[in-house]
């Protein structure tokens, strides 16, 4: 198991790697300098070239490429260009942890809730119960979040006056009600649709009619049997919803007026803030990579059969 | 002669279970309807009395009423038109990014299904590592690029490109970056199929019999893989529109005075508190015809790919 976790941990380090090229070059041959975007006259040659000299901009860009890498492997991602008082690990600090806890929460949601409603529908399958499931299942899937949060804002906000409109008072306050709900709809559609259809499969497997035959409790064949075993395609879709909850909560944020980070990136790109640009891809793709690494171990714990494959 | 005559039954037997899913599927008829309107709205968009540009000051952020039947936004603008429009934008989305995307991605799956060995390994490695690359991330970032390169002095080897990309008000660099950008599952699609054809019978006896890679693909694989294909365009078009109203939406999609569903919705997000009908109309008209091409994607992935349905 531990090997497996470190195989795995050395394998994901090319792919970083690989982002960080992508992305320094992507940042870099976009047009336009740090300096002349933002601002209303254009900047004094003089002063460009020493801001140039000082954030060493003039180094050939394998020089850059090099230096900035060998600066994050040590944890460091370098100052922001566009906020010269803080540093990106700074930015990152204050910014991120907002958007994950908005992340964490709507997966929570969704998965406490996709994983009930799925196996509901299954098990009523081609009834009343299950076409309605279905029905809200392909309404969230189609639903894009700005849609979502924008209407929730204007009924649940505008016009009841339950939430507030804008702004973030915490996860645990009424401002994160439409954030959240929002953020989670995508996957919980997606976790009813994936567990409906993998519990259906597995359904009709020998050992559940065996556990039937000898008078397992029903309750205990749908969590143990059924539940276990269709658990683990869902996870795979859990997987990667977890990283586009995480990454693709600009719109929730800006909507709603929640301080996080997908917002400041795209600023960020904006200004061309090459190293919070380049540190945010980073520690996105650290994400990911880790939220697939978890997944697969989670195969691991489900199923007794990969695990001794792994072993 | 054989092949000639069997085409049309199996192309008679697919119209014939589209016809019967429909009618089992109320929600499917619903949604043609909803799309076919679309399609009308977004062709016949220079027809409607009010044009998208024209400004009617007096009646600024006008609630709806009998001569602006969405009302009017806050430049004066009639919704209707403006929707109208934007439907242009999303069907041309629609159609010419995914038909991009797919190309590229048709192309790199033959391509590494079916040279295999290293050239696959090196693709494959490549199309997974841009997996841990978050896609809303990529697709700003190659957003900006193109809009970079494309909007300012452009280099005389890009002038053509960008004089299309300012012709068409910054349609053209939604499309190449939304080509960029969704081609992975088409690609990871189609070199399964291709991995699952290569070694059957007929390829190999047209192997044998001489004919050259391109013939292969051309005759066998690509009409093979069809199915797959049209999965992959059912994932790739609704993905599509929405990327393209999000980059709008953040500002970096169609430009300006060029009404998009995305930028409709940011304008309406501004003015959310006093004027919630200029975000309702724009927000509904992307979420209706959304869920339509998902529901119509549901049926042809039934339709298509017996083992998906269930």
């Amino acid at each position: 198991m531990l090997g497996y976790v470190v195989k795995r941990t050395l394998a994901s380090l090319p792919t970083l790697f690989f982002v960080y090229t992508l992305v320094f070059l992507i940042a870099h041959v976009t047009p336009g300098s740090p300096w002349d975007i933002g601002s209303n006259r254009p900047i004094e040659p003089t002063v460009k070239a020493s801001l140039d000299a000082r954030y060493h901009l003039n180094d050939p860009l394998t020089t850059q490429y090099v230096e900035y890498l060998a600066s994050a492997l040590q944890g460091d991602l370098g100052p922001s260009y566009r906020d010269r008082t803080q540093t990106v690990d700074q930015i990152i600090w204050r910014f991120l942890p907002v958007s994950l806890e908005l992340g964490a929460a709507a997966m929570v949601v969704a998965i406490g809730f996709g994983l009930p409603l799925g196996a509901l529908a299954a098990l009523t399958r081609h009834r009343g119960v299950d076409s309605a499931i279905r029905m809200l299942s392909t309404l969230g899937i189609s639903m894009p979040t700005y849609v979502v949060t924008s209407i929730l804002i204007v009924t649940l906000g505008v016009s009841l006056g339950l939430v507030p409109t804008f702004g973030w008072r915490g996860l645990f306050s009424t401002s994160a009600i439409v954030p959240v709900f929002s953020l989670a709809l995508a996957p919980l559609a997606a976790m009813i649709r994936y567990f409906r259809s993998s519990m259906l499969e597995v359904m009709h497997l020998d050992y559940v009619r065996t556990a039937r035959a000898k008078g397992v409790r029903p309750i205990n064949i749908i969590i143990r049997h059924l539940g276990r075993n269709a658990l683990i395609p869902v996870m795979t879709v859990a997987g990667v919803y977890a990283a586009n909850v995480l990454t693709g909560s600009f719109f929730v944020e800006s909507i709603a007026g929640v301080p996080g980070f997908g917002r400041y990136f795209v600023l960020a790109v904006a200004a061309r803030d090459y190293p919070v640009v380049i540190g945010t891809t980073l520690v996105y793709a650290l994400f990911v990579i880790t939220i697939n690494l978890l997944v697969d171990l989670s195969y691991v714990v489900l199923d007794p059969r990969i695990r001794t494959s792994t072993a | 002669m054989s092949a000639i005559e069997a085409s049309p039954s199996v192309r008679s037997t697919i119209i014939w279970r589209a016809t019967s899913l429909i009618r089992q599927r109320p929600a499917l008829a619903l949604s043609i309807l909803c799309l076919a309107l679309v399609a009308l709205v977004a062709l016949g968009a220079p027809l409607l009395p009010y044009g998208p540009f024209k400004q009617d000051i007096l009646h600024r952020n006008g609630v709806p009423s009998a001569f602006h039947w969405l009302g009017t936004d806050e430049l004066g603008r009639d919704v209707g038109a403006r929707l109208a429009m934007g439907a242009r934008v999303s069907l041309i989305v629609a159609i010419s990014s995914s038909l991009i995307a797919v190309a590229i991605g048709v192309m790199i799956g033959m391509l590494s299904g079916y040279l295999g060995g290293f050239a696959d390994t090196l693709i494959m490695r490549f199309v997974d590592s841009m997996y841990a690359f978050p896609e809303t991330l990529f697709a700003i970032l190659i957003a900006s690029l193109v809009k970079g390169q494309l909007s300012g002095q452009a280099p005389a080897l890009l002038e053509p490109l960008a004089e299309a990309y300012r012709w068409s008000g910054g349609l053209l660099g939604v499309l190449l970056t939304l080509g960029f950008t969704c081609w992975l599952t088409t690609a990871r699609l189609v070199r399964s199929q291709v991995l699952a054809l290569k070694n059957s019978e007929y390829i190999l006896a047209s192997q044998l019999a001489g004919a050259s890679g391109w013939f292969i693909v051309k005759k066998h694989l690509l009409p093979n893989a069809q199915p797959v294909i049209l999965v992959a365009i059912t994932f790739v078009v609704p993905n599509a529109i929405l990327l393209e109203a999000g980059l709008s939406f953040i500002g970096i999609g169609v430009d300006p005075p060029t009404p998009s569903w995305g930028t409709m919705i940011a304008a309406g997000v501004q003015s959310l508190q006093s004027y919630p009908h200029l975000l309702i109309a724009p927000a509904l008209a992307i979420g209706a015809t959304l869920l339509a091409l998902n529901v119509v994607g549901d049926a042809l992935r039934d339709l298509y790919d017996p083992a998906l349905r269930r």
